[in-house]
């Protein structure tokens, strides 16, 4: 199988954007380290810290960053510079460049940023073994394989009962188990009834809740397909200390489809721990139309994979 | 009368006062979720001029934390369809929903996919909103052909009387604090 593709928030896809700022030369390099001590005093950098301050080139002259030019309400298009530099020994007269304007967190940002202006960096070394393409081990692409290939089956399954063909699997990765299998059910006449939604639900009856009366409720280790969920959570050997399972808290999800933007609220309300899904769709909220699982402002965030077994997974969306 | 109607009504004050009284009885629904324990919020279903559905949240339980008052509300819709030999499908699209707070991006979500064409709420859910305090589910066209058609929402209907019954569950507890919800709960489940 191959390495499924990480689901970063676009702070980490986008292309690096730009600002224009005020730099002069500096005329006499031998008071360069003056001019940058009254710089940072005048005129800190504020949200362009990435920036070093300094640019050196090798045959070019020294340049330094002044600072944004003011901005202009009327809307008029002069940029203006607010800061005097009239005093200020051993610089040039000010002029425009463009710099970029955020700091960048990946390699490639960082690479592209340089193009414009030095800038600082600090790779978050997480991020970088995720978009490496080799942040799955063997052992674990074949774990991720069997999981997938558990959820197409279930969405075979639900597509031979008139379903939609979707499939949900719910592991706990710390035990190796599943807890819940669950195909979608929508076309019974509940629109509710998305595969993920229904094996929300019985997670939650494998923890003595739970709320539809589902049909094909299963508790036998070998049913293969139909819905079907692990009994026995919290163990009675579960000692007190042991936390109970609380909702989906580190559970991996396994769907053969991205998830509606409603399935995916309903994971971060139930604190999924990872998402792994096959096919990407142009309505789906993991990454296509909305990216709810880095979405600002939520109180839980959690990582996705796309592209999981999506050679077998795209066969079920696209009627081949 | 049905949701579409409403929304043409010209006497704003009638249409006013009739969410007004529809908001209370949502409220009494959210104030027993109180006294469940359960995050303060009420719902209530309207269609042909009666309640034919309501809902409190039910998170804790049925240990799911995806039972919301709406996503309860519209359980019984069907319910209730059932019983009267009714299409959900055609009831769900001459509804109008109230619900003490703004529906979460979940929520929302759900209720696009019954194709109710009105939500009435209170106040804003600055955590998880749906209808435009994290993201506007209500209305993005680009999802119509996955979840359904967008519906039209009015806010600030007794916005205070929801306000003060979270504050009541949360009690010192920050409302805006990122994981007081999770706390609660955990410290009911103990
Ligand atoms: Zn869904
Ligand atoms: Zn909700």
């Amino acid at each position: 199988m191959e390495q499924p593709t990480v689901v970063l928030s676009d702070e980490y896809t986008r292309p690096v954007s730009i600002v224009d700022v005020f730099v002069a030369n500096i005329t006499n390099k031998k008071l360069t380290s003056a001019i940058v001590k009254t710089l940072a005093e005048i005129a800190p950098l504020e949200n362009l810290q990435h920036l070093k301050r300094v640019k050196g080139s090798k045959d070019g002259p020294l340049q330094i960053v002044l600072c944004q030019p003011e901005t202009d309400l009327s809307g008029g298009d002069k940029c203006k510079m607010h800061l005097d530099i009239n005093k200020i020994e051993g610089l040039g007269k000010e002029y425009l460049v463009k710099v970029p304007a955020k700091p960048p967190v990946t390699r490639k940002q960082f690479e592209e940023s340089l193009k414009y202006w030095p800038v600082n960096f600090h790779e978050d070394k997480e991020v970088a073994a995720l978009m490496s393409g080799k942040y799955f081990k063997d052992a674990e692409l074949e774990k991720i394989k069997l999981y997938m290939e558990m959820a197409v089956r279930l969405a075979e399954h639900g597509r031979v009962k008139n379903q939609l063909s979707i499939g949900a699997v719910i592991v706990d990765p710390s035990k190796d188990s599943v807890v819940a299998k669950a195909y979608d059910l929508r076309q019974s006449g509940y629109p509710l009834q998305h595969a993920v939604m229904v094996a929300i639900d019985l997670v939650a009856y494998s923890q003595g809740g739970g709320m539809w009366k589902l049909p094909e409720e299963r508790v036998v280790q070998s049913c293969d397909a139909g819905l079907w969920y692990a009994k026995g959570f919290p163990s009675e050997e579960c000692s007190k200390d042991r936390t109970e399972p609380y909702l989906c808290t580190g559970y991996d999800l396994y769907v053969t489809q991205e998830p509606c933007v409603m399935c995916s609220m309903a994971l971060v309300h139930s604190r999924i721990g990872r998402v792994f899904y096959g096919s990407a769709q142009p309505a789906g909220a993991l990454g296509s139309r909305y990216a709810i699982h880095y979405q600002p402002g939520l109180n839980h965030h959690f990582s996705v994979f796309k592209d999981c077994l999506s050679k077998v997974t795209d066969r079920l969306y696209t009627g081949s | 009368m049905n949701a579409k109607e409403w929304m043409r009504k010209e006497d704003m004050t009638t249409a006013l006062d009739c969410h007004l009284g529809w908001m209370r009885k949502a409220l009494g629904f959210a104030q027993r979720a109180l006294e469940a324990q359960e995050v303060p919020v009420g719902c209530i279903i309207i269609y042909d001029d009666k309640i034919i559905a309501n809902g409190g949240n039910e998170v804790n339980k049925t240990k799911n934390a995806t039972r919301h008052a709406e996503i309860i509300a519209i359980e019984e819709v069907r319910t209730y369809c059932a019983e009267k030999k009714l299409s959900s499908k055609d009831v769900f699209k001459s509804s109008i929903l109230y619900v003490t707070v703004e529906p979460c991006i979940m929520c929302a979500g759900a209720l696009r996919q019954i194709e109710i064409p009105l939500v009435v709420y209170g106040c804003r859910n600055e955590r998880f909103g749906g209808c435009g305090s994290i993201i506007d589910v209500s209305c993005d066209k680009a999802i119509t052909s996955n979840i359904g058609p967008t519906f039209d929402a009015i806010s600030g209907v007794l916005a205070d009387d929801a306000v003060s019954l979270l504050k009541n569950f949360y009690k010192g507890e920050n409302v805006n604090a990122p994981d007081s919800k999770r706390k609660v709960k955990k410290e009911q489940r103990s």
